[in-house]
């Protein structure tokens, strides 16, 4: 079976946007966490960081796949590489942080305000973390027309 | 929300801080790599003054082509740091109207280099390899015969790696399709921790390792037989 349709180079361009809308949501309801804490919030919080950084791990292993599939010009090596050595950043850092929100509270009550606005501002460098890689691999398709006819 | 503005504000801040701090780092890395680059304009106009050759420059792609003798050419765009022009009997000849550079190896090692060094950089060889025998390395960051990098061709395998004081250790290698072979271009790019040797446009091998000084770039001979060289392009890689 044909998991993508043959106009699409590979499975990167995919996938790309699920880490992206899943962790951006998951910030939002971070800063939201910030002032409201009922339980279904701290539910839905932990869950968006779980399937965002389950969807960085798909895209990533696509995105090496994908990287090895075309053959960019010389002048974008540089932004590829850098894009591929962001996006590990990215994908350790929202796996420890996913990590911390699921052990931390069997040892620390975590509802206060001042916890969760740690939480905030984690997420938030990991959020410009997130936005650096998306724009590497964005300067990447746009700039250089790596992936394209 | 309402009742806790100090907060908000002080999220906007250090969301704002982190974004600037982002930015002054991309900065920087951009800085030491156009230091790299100009030490390459240094060495190049400083240690080899003496050649009046084909430079690489560091900010456009460098495309050298035969042209002269064999022995001059040789002489004057590259210097060995292995062997001697003698053990490669380079002749420039005209093949379909182009020059091309003919060498005829001897079973030692022979490396030649083009006088600048370079940092990050994207090679591209076009060569036909005949009834030549052994491997052909095309190197980079060279500091000499025992320390670089390299991607090498022996029958159909490429092997990609470096040597550091004679010490090799090899980062990817893998087998390709060699059916017809006549001209073929072998593509490298040293790009930050990322290296990669491709056939034509096909990505054969890739691998990863620290960033080396930079050094020089040539080609590497370790076998016998007739080698032909038609260009050498050579890119310098500038971080965004």
């Amino acid at each position: 079976m044909q998991l993508a349709p043959e106009w699409v180079p590979n499975l990167h361009p995919l996938v790309v946007h699920f880490p992206i809308a899943l962790l951006s949501l998951a910030v939002a309801v971070s800063l939201v966490e910030v002032f409201y804490k009922p339980e279904w919030i701290n539910r839905s919080r932990l869950w968006l960081y779980i399937l965002g950084s389950l969807s960085l791990v798909v895209t990533l292993l696509s995105g090496r796949a994908a990287a090895d599939s075309v053959s960019p010009p010389f002048s974008a090596e540089m932004t590829l590489s850098n894009h591929s050595d962001s996006a590990y950043t990215v994908l350790w850092y929202f796996l420890a942080f996913t990590l911390i929100q699921l052990v931390l509270p069997r040892f620390v009550k975590v509802d206060k305000t001042w916890i969760r606005l740690v939480y905030f501002l984690i997420a938030c460098f990991g959020l410009s973390l997130l936005i650096t890689t998306g724009e590497l691999g964005a300067k990447l398709v746009y700039k250089y027309g790596v992936g394209t006819p | 929300m309402n009742n806790n503005p100090f907060g908000f504000l002080l999220i906007l801040i250090v969301v704002l801080s982190l974004a600037a701090c982002g930015q002054s780092e991309k900065g920087a890395k951009e800085t030491d790599d156009a230091k790299v680059q100009a030490a390459g304009q240094e060495e190049a106009s400083g240690d080899h003054e003496h050649h009046a050759a084909t430079a690489l420059s560091a900010e456009e792609t460098t495309i050298w082509k035969p042209s002269g003798e064999g022995a001059d050419l040789i002489g004057r765009d590259f210097h060995f740091i292995s062997g001697s022009a003698t053990q490669i009997s380079p002749v420039v000849m005209s093949e379909d109207g182009q020059n091309v550079l003919q060498l005829t190896t001897s079973e030692e090692q022979a490396a030649f280099v083009f006088h600048n060094k370079m940092g990050n950089v994207g090679i591209a060889v076009t060569l036909q390899r005949g009834d030549y025998k052994g491997t052909i390395k095309i190197i980079h960051h060279a500091q000499n015969a025992q320390t670089y990098e390299y991607v090498s061709i022996n029958n159909d395998t490429m092997t990609q790696g470096r040597v550091i004081d004679g010490v090799e250790e090899v980062f990817d290698t893998k087998n390709f399709d060699k059916e017809n072979e006549d001209w073929i271009t072998i593509r490298v790019s040293a790009a930050g921790t990322h290296f990669k040797g491709y056939l034509g446009d096909k990505n054969i091998t890739h691998g990863h390792g620290d960033e080396m000084e930079a050094g020089y770039v040539g080609i590497m001979t370790e076998g016998v037989g007739k080698l032909t060289i038609k260009s050498i392009e050579v890119t310098p890689l500038e971080a965004e």
